[in-house]
């Protein structure tokens, strides 16, 4: 087996990353916010946790071009 | 000089050491004559041409299929003498030549599997979407997989890629590929996706693809498997028994992960509704509360102006039953002796003193003569 690595400790916290839960989950904030049947006090809890979670996934979008680890088996 | 005079057992012995020398590894092309199975373990029939014909033996794990006679394969193995059952070719993998054998091999198997049920939809498992560990089994050197790396490449790098280095075609890619198949489901930490990629070729350059064993050991897969042999229109039976299919490997890489740069468009997209959608319902309550101050100050003036209106009315009754209002207009109130009001004639005797109240002055009055009241 060979292994190429590149800048594992980097990939390893976008590998943990998961990604299609959380635009999951940010559809559904906006889709929650959308309906307009949110009392204001949570609409804003909402927005706050909204603006993390796209920061979080924004952050990821730049970082995985870099994060690249291949693991080649040969036979 | 005497002639050396062999054993049966010796003979055969010898003449299979003659054998295994001379032809340690050879492949026969020929027509498939009286094949049948045995047991549901040993294969046999003849491979004959025009003119001649050969027994041949083999076990069913080295069939790539159902096979009919008047097939036309290509037998690998070793020829060699048996003990009892004279000379027979003991082939070690068998696959179909030419596109009329190759095609009728095809159908023979995809009906057998499609009764088992190999090839439903019911059976298909959706795939991760991205996926952050693949395993890919193809021919590292090929162009098929660099294709299917650069396009990934280009789409979505998070992933981390096993890649299993294997024969794509010949009389031993079967058993490459699904040594590869095995290997990656024994693995400890199991990748989320098998891929499966090849490019191009021709039938026999695909069959492996359509073996019994390669398309089993898919279906068999604990890890969901995504499957892209040649171009869009070659169909292979392990595409079928695939849980995914993709056109072409470049195809593969595009189903298997999305376009960052859209995903980038779409995070922008929800981070402006966020924004909208908050604005909006900051904006919403704001007019709500304006909209109740303006309720508050209507109710408040509402309550001053009925408060105002009672008083109002209270003023004017008292007004009505003040009982100076009567005097005024010319009546007069009597009262006795003990200031009591007389409301009525049977109250007053003769004799009785009266006060009588007028508007401007109380007059003492005495009771001459009490008459009947008119």
């Amino acid at each position: 087996m060979t292994k190429t690595t590149t800048k594992e400790t980097t990939h390893k916290t976008g590998n943990q990353f998961d990604y299609s839960a959380s635009i999951a989950k940010l559809e559904e904030i906006v889709g929650q916010l959308e309906s307009g049947n949110v009392p204001i006090d949570q609409a804003l809890e909402l927005h706050t946790e909204g603006q993390k979670l796209a920061d979080d996934i924004a952050a990821y979008l730049e970082q995985v071009g870099l994060d690249i680890r291949v693991q080649a088996n040969k036979e | 000089m005497q002639q050396y005079v062999f054993g049966v057992s010796e003979f055969v012995m010898s003449l299979n050491a003659t054998l295994e020398g001379a032809f340690p590894y050879v492949e026969i092309e020929g027509e498939l004559a009286n094949f049948r199975v045995s047991k549901g373990k040993w294969v046999y029939f003849d491979l004959k041409d025009e003119n001649s014909s050969i027994k041949c033996f083999a076990t069913i794990y080295s069939l790539p299929g159902p096979l009919e006679d008047g097939m036309v394969v290509r037998v690998a193995g070793t020829p060699r003498l048996h003990q009892l059952y004279n000379f027979s070719f003991q082939a070690q993998s068998i696959v179909p030549i030419g596109e009329g054998a190759l095609k009728r091999a095809n159908d023979l198997l995809a009906l057998k599997l499609q009764k088992e049920g190999l090839f439903d939809e019911t059976r298909k498992r959706p795939l991760p979407y991205p996926p952050r560990h693949i395993a890919v089994i193809t021919s590292a050197q090929s162009a098929a997989y660099a294709d299917f790396i650069k396009i990934t490449n280009a789409r979505w790098q998070a992933m981390t890629f096993d890649v299993y280095d294997v024969l794509v075609q010949g009389m031993n890619a079967p058993g490459a590929l699904v040594g590869a198949l095995q290997r990656i489901n024994a693995q400890p930490e199991l990748p989320e996706v098998v891929v499966m990629i090849r490019g191009g070729g021709s039938p026999e350059d695909l069959a492996a693809f359509s073996d019994e064993r390669v398309v089993r050991a898919l279906s068999a897969s604990r890890v969901p498997t995504l499957v892209a042999i040649g171009h869009e229109v070659d169909v292979s039976l392990a595409e079928l028994a695939a849980d995914k299919r993709a056109s072409t490997p470049s195809n593969a890489a595009e189903l298997l992960t999305p376009d960052k740069t859209t995903e980038k468009r779409h995070v922008r997209s929800l981070r402006k509704a966020l924004t909208e959608n908050i604005t909006q319902t900051i904006s919403t309550e704001l007019q709500m509360v304006s909209v109740l101050r303006k309720d508050l100050g209507s109710a408040r003036a509402y309550i001053y102006r009925s408060a105002v209106e009672a008083l109002e009315a209270k003023t004017k009754m008292l007004a009505v039953l003040d009982p100076q209002r009567p005097l005024q207009q010319g009546y007069a109130i009597v009262r006795d002796a003990a200031g009591k009001t007389v409301l009525s004639g049977h109250q007053v005797h003769s004799g009785d003193t009266l006060a009588i109240q007028f508007k401007d002055a109380v007059v003492q009055a005495e009771v001459k003569r009490k008459g009947a009241t008119t």
